[in-house]
């Protein structure tokens, strides 16, 4: 055992055993006067209790197939740029992408070639899938101008009765922890305090 | 504190021998003030199933002299009295000064069954019904008083929540200090509520300015609680609730997310938004959501002015 600090050896069993309710009340008693006051036992205690934490949670992780060592998000970052994902699918693209060298640079090279199309001179990414279409007479300019005409206060009259809707104001998160903070001055807030969800949608 | 503690579970555990006799609402608001004063640790895990769908979270506690600290992820958490205080980050505290609780629902009624063990721990068995109907069992742990098991059931008998302790010990490690730093909530004048002052059963206790530029009213009815948050504006509820699912209410359609402890409801009415977040059952929900604003859009000249002038 050398170069184990005895004593931390110690309060480390201690406090495990604490986590575990094995001590006796003494003991119990013991471990808090530890824990008194002492921001390094403190300190040593949560860490014990988060290895526990882990260590229970390991069973339990779901890890999805691109987020394997060899599974990369591929097509997922298209759709990322594109902003086709869901919230909870971008959050997991963002994650990944913050920890994978190959994804982070795959996504830069797809996000400057997408800038690279949209600079060249007369062309939109709109142009890019049409067909250019052949000249027209007068009268079926005005006629196709008339259509457009048509078409633009149709689409203004959708979007002002319509309307798109606003970026949210506010989140769950946010008004959840509002609840949780005043439902804790009410008696019985013990009986079901917050939880951390582990099932899946 | 121990003395009336130790009468309060005296009186329970000689029902229990006696007989099991129903017995007044108030106590069932000293048991639950108990619950909340009682020391212990431990993990546990909660679950609500409706609908056939279930959300099963859990959550590690110590809760000592009314305040109990959570682990949420690698964090802490420190709630009680009307606070909350996310170790590390003061941007997440927040502070509410608050009237008295709700009184009891005199519908409640509490009655004492068998004595069992859980957890390896002597605990006693308590029933609350209401209007006759089975509403909660509670495993009260006779030494502390903590809740170690509690099942929560709907209208018709179904379980609709379900929480035990998985890992339970009678004694917590002190609470580190900290300083009151949090954001205090600005406490509105009951008559300038938004939105009504009573909702199915439950009576608006206090109402807050905020968040979100709105007003978030707080209603309880002694056992079951739940805030009504009332925003200015429409919200894209796609974006707010991604897992949310529709949930019709008397003809009227509603988004709502089921989560292991509490459940969701949010909807769109003319002019302003509305989320619910509470632990009441089902059947009290509908209850409630009949006397509030109902979802709807606003008139076609409305969006018109709403979009050009704001």
């Amino acid at each position: 055992m050398a170069g184990v600090n005895p004593l931390a050896f110690r309060r480390e069993e201690l406090f495990s055993a604490f986590l575990d309710g094995e001590l006796s009340a003494e003991e119990a008693e013991l471990v808090n006067e530890l824990l008194h006051g002492d921001k390094e036992a403190m300190e040593e205690y949560r860490g014990v209790q988060q290895v526990r934490r882990a260590l229970r949670m390991l069973p339990e992780l779901e890890i999805p197939g691109w987020l394997l060592p060899d599974g990369h998000l591929g097509e997922l970052l298209s759709a990322y740029l594109d902003g086709e994902l869901s919230t909870a699918e971008q959050r997991q693209v963002s994650d990944h992408v913050v920890g994978c060298v190959q994804c982070r640079g795959e996504l830069h090279d797809l996000d400057r070639a997408r800038i690279a199309i949209r600079s060249l001179p007369g062309v939109d990414t709109g142009q890019l899938d049409t067909i250019p279409a052949p000249p027209a007479s007068r009268s079926r300019r005005l006629a196709v101008a008339g259509s457009i005409g048509i078409a633009a206060a149709v689409a203004l009259f959708f979007a002002l009765s319509l309307g798109s809707q606003p970026e949210p104001a506010f989140s769950l998160d946010e008004l959840g922890n509002h609840h949780i903070a005043r439902a804790s001055a009410e008696p019985g807030f013990a009986v079901f305090p917050p939880a951390i969800e582990v099932s899946g949608p | 504190m121990m003395p009336r503690r130790l009468a309060i579970l005296g009186s329970l555990v000689a029902a229990t021998i006696i007989i099991a006799t129903p017995a007044v609402a108030d106590e069932l608001g000293d048991y639950l003030e108990e619950a909340d004063q009682a020391t212990y640790s431990g993990r546990r895990v909660v679950r609500t199933t409706w609908d056939g769908l279930e959300r099963m979270g859990f959550v590690d506690v110590e809760q000592l002299a009314g305040m109990a600290m959570v682990s949420v992820g690698q964090s802490y958490m420190m709630v009680g009295d009307g606070k909350i205080h996310a170790l590390g980050s003061p941007n997440a505290a927040l502070s509410y000064v608050h009237d008295s609780p709700a009184p009891v629902d005199h519908d409640y009624r509490v009655a004492m069954g068998d004595t069992t063990t859980h957890l390896g721990r002597s605990a006693a068995v308590m029933e609350i019904s209401e209007s006759g109907v089975l509403r909660m069992r509670m495993l009260v742990d006779t030494d502390t008083s903590a809740p170690l098991e509690t099942e929560v059931f709907d209208g018709e008998g179904n379980l609709f929540r379900y929480s035990t302790m998985v890992e339970f010990s009678p004694s917590a490690p002190a609470m580190d200090d900290y300083e009151d730093e949090g954001e205090y909530q600005m406490m509105v004048p009951l008559d300038e509520a938004l939105v009504p002052a009573v909702a199915g059963r439950y009576g608006m206790i206090d109402v807050y300015g905020g968040p979100a530029d709105g007003q978030q009213a707080f209603y309880g009815d002694g056992l079951f609680t739940f805030s009504l948050f009332a925003i200015d504006g429409r919200t894209d509820l796609d974006e707010v609730a991604a897992n949310g699912r529709i949930w019709t209410v008397s003809g009227f359609d509603y988004v709502r997310v089921v989560a292991p402890a509490e459940v969701w409801v949010l909807w769109n009415a003319p002019g302003s938004t509305y989320a619910l977040v509470g632990d009441l059952p089902p059947d009290h929900l509908e209850e409630v959501l009949i006397d509030l604003p109902r979802p709807g859009q606003p008139n076609w000249f409305s969006r018109v002015w709403a979009r050009l002038f704001g």
